[in-house]
């Protein structure tokens, strides 16, 4: 799935049909509950000196940016959101493999293609829980009509788990309506804003 | 939006706990069988001649609606109102008494209302006229109160052999529901003929139901009052039924006309309501008269000469719709990316409404087996996919009301309740069977998913 800053993808079918999914797995990132998101990417390098998000999980920022090449990780503690620089790089038309995982009130693991990359202690600072958990996948700091239509990421793989296993996938194989089918079959598409 | 809600509900109840604006506002007349009521809830009950006689306006302010309206004023709450009673009682819901008195043709009316006396006339804000039951259709879930093609159908074969005596006449006169011959001199409309020049200036919205509107006379008329005199009411909202399945002259008749309402500004907004619950066969066989290639052509064409207009589909969804739903929202969507423009009254130009049927209760989806139910969420889940927002990259798509009607409708098929499914498939395959002998046609070659039921219950 080919990105750009002019139309990023959102993971948030509530905001389509409001109510039509009892249990959006969006809602089930939350600083109380298990959860793991795995994602894989190309990052283009098509405006390198401008924030990228790869995705980011808000109104609390959970996520993973790129500026200047350089990693950038977002953890959206309960109090504020921390925005950490890492000395981690990326190279453009690489595809990059990244896990977060959490495990409420104890740790967040953020892996690497395959290689642990850091751990954040949640003991005494655990993930914020609020009330309306989006996705984002492609912004860049505002979603805004003049922004570039270049291309600047490729998604190849965005998968949510929790306890019960796997509740939404996408390969992007499958799009209708400018929406990526879950291959899940739950419904928790991701849909292209503009 | 429930702050708007509670403060209404709060005026409302000022004045008394059963007061409700639609009694005053609102107004549905079916002048073919002389019945009329302000809101769905309450039965409709019959207009006296003597009263239209001397006073055109009982057309809406009948004795009988005075007595109610007197009701709420002194605090009390009518019995025939008592759905809305139950919402109250039982839950912590709004009852439709907010939601109808909340609406744009009533809200700025609850001061004059308040401080009116009981027995004054009122001319309502929103009008919902049938002038007659003539129609060409004989939808298998209508009947002879709004098809005289169903009254043909009755008169001739009698009522169909259900447990519920389906389109019985003499059920039909027992209520005091038999339609007015379209050959006979109709008193309930000569009433509204005379009521109308007084009526029409105090309108919000005026809506021209059936049998098939576009087969009355009076609907042209009423058109063309409204084109030579729209400078006593250029704010009306205008909406016209039609099944789409009349002669191409007489659309084209409809479409010329709504051009100039349109383009002159006569009016402030229009909209078109249709209805189709299927596709192809299936759709002509529940919906006898449809030529369904046509119905499309026809609203293709009011789309595009009718830049401004939305067309509204009012789907009766029942057991007969759910094979091919699916294809069904596959074609509202073409419609809708074909004809999408931001010109249109309404966000998108074609909408699809999906209701369920409840009556006849042998066409309700309850009496399908629970494999076919899940052909309701299929579709259902294929309109969320093809739903958009202001958000979305694409500006067209289904609305949240259209896709959440439609997961409603699965929602209750397969809801437990008290519905005696045994009894109603029974008498939905003598339903059936008697459809074909009359009909000259053949359910399992059209609905092969449902022949074996058929079968096991015939």
């Amino acid at each position: 799935m080919n990105i750009s800053r002019r139309n990023p993808w959102a993971l948030w079918p509530d905001s389509i049909c409001p109510s039509f999914l009892d249990n959006p797995a969006v809602d089930r990132l939350q600083g109380d509950q298990y959860w793991k998101i795995d994602i894989e990417f190309e990052y283009t390098g098509f405006a390198p000196d401008k924030q990228k998000d790869i995705f980011c999980v808000v109104p609390k920022y959970t996520g993973l940016s790129i500026f200047e090449k350089r990693i950038f990780v977002g953890i959206g503690y309960h109090d504020e959101d921390d925005w950490i620089g890492t000395d981690e790089f990326v190279e453009p038309n690489t595809v990059e493999k990244f896990s977060y995982e959490h495990f409420p009130n104890d740790k967040l693991l953020i892996v690497r293609n395959g290689s642990m990359l850091f751990e954040y202690d949640l003991i005494n600072r655990p993930l914020a829980v609020v009330d309306v958990p989006i996705v984002f996948i492609g912004t860049d700091k505002h979603i805004v009509s003049d922004q570039p239509e270049d291309i600047d990421i490729k998604v190849h793989l965005f998968k949510i788990t929790v306890e019960e296993g796997v509740i939404c996938e996408h390969d992007f194989k499958e799009l209708v309506h400018n929406k990526s089918i879950d291959k899940t079959g739950n419904c928790n598409f991701l849909y292209q804003l503009g | 939006m429930s702050v708007i809600y509670k403060d209404v509900k709060n005026q409302l109840d000022k004045k008394g706990c059963g007061f409700c604006l639609a009694k005053w506002t609102q107004v549905t007349i079916h002048l073919g069988t002389g019945l009329t009521h302000s809101c769905h809830h309450p039965i409709q009950h019959k207009i006296p001649l003597t009263e239209i006689k001397r006073n055109p306006s009982a057309l809406h302010n009948t004795l009988y609606k005075k007595r109610r309206r007197k009701e709420m004023l002194d605090g009390k709450r009518p019995k025939e109102c008592d759905y809305c009673w139950n919402v109250e009682d039982n839950s912590n819901s709004f009852s439709d008494r907010v939601f109808k008195s909340a609406e744009p043709w009533s809200l700025d009316q609850m001061e004059t209302i308040k401080s009116s006396s009981w027995n004054e006339d009122y001319n309502p804000r929103y009008v919902e006229v049938s002038f007659s039951n003539t129609c060409n259709f004989k939808c298998a879930y209508c009947g002879p109160q709004y098809s005289s093609k169903w009254v043909e159908e009755i008169e001739k074969h009698g009522e169909y052999p259900t447990t519920t005596r389906f389109n019985s006449i003499e059920l039909l006169k027992q209520r005091n529901e038999m339609p007015f011959k379209h050959s006979e001199d109709n008193p309930y409309v000569e009433a509204f003929w005379k009521w109308w020049p007084d009526l029409y200036p105090d309108l919000h919205t005026f809506r021209i139901t059936g049998g098939e509107p576009l087969l009355s006379p009076n609907t042209f008329k009423v058109l063309e009052y409204i084109q030579k005199h729209h400078k006593q009411n250029p704010n009306l909202s205008l909406a016209i039924n039609t099944n789409l399945g009349v002669p191409k002259k007489l659309i084209d008749r409809m479409i010329d006309i709504c051009k100039d309402l349109v383009n002159n500004n006569k009016v402030r907004e229009l909209i078109i309501f249709t209805s189709v619950e299927a596709v192809g066969k299936q759709a002509e066989y529940v919906r006898t008269g449809l030529d369904y290639k046509q119905f499309w052509n026809n609203i293709d064409n009011i789309l595009t000469e009718l830049p401004k207009v939305t067309v509204n589909i009012m789907a009766a969804f029942n057991a007969l719709s759910v094979f091919t739903y699916n294809e069904l929202i596959d074609k509202v969507i073409e419609f809708k990316k074909k004809h999408h423009n931001n010109e249109r009254y309404w966000y998108t130009p074609l909408q699809l409404d999906t209701a369920y049927v409840r009556w006849p209760p042998h066409l309700n989806v309850k009496i399908l087996p629970d494999e076919h139910k899940e052909y309701i969420l299929t579709a259902a889940k294929k309109a969320l996919h093809y739903g958009s927002n202001q958000m979305s990259s694409l500006p067209y798509g289904f609305t949240d009301v259209e896709i959440q009607k439609i997961k409603r409708t699965y929602d209750y098929a397969i809801g437990k309740d008290n519905f005696d499914v045994e009894k109603y498939r029974k008498d939905f395959c003598k339903f059936i069977e008697e459809y074909d002998k009359r009909r000259d046609t053949k359910f399992e070659e059209i609905f092969p998913e449902l022949a074996d039921m058929y079968y096991e219950y015939k």
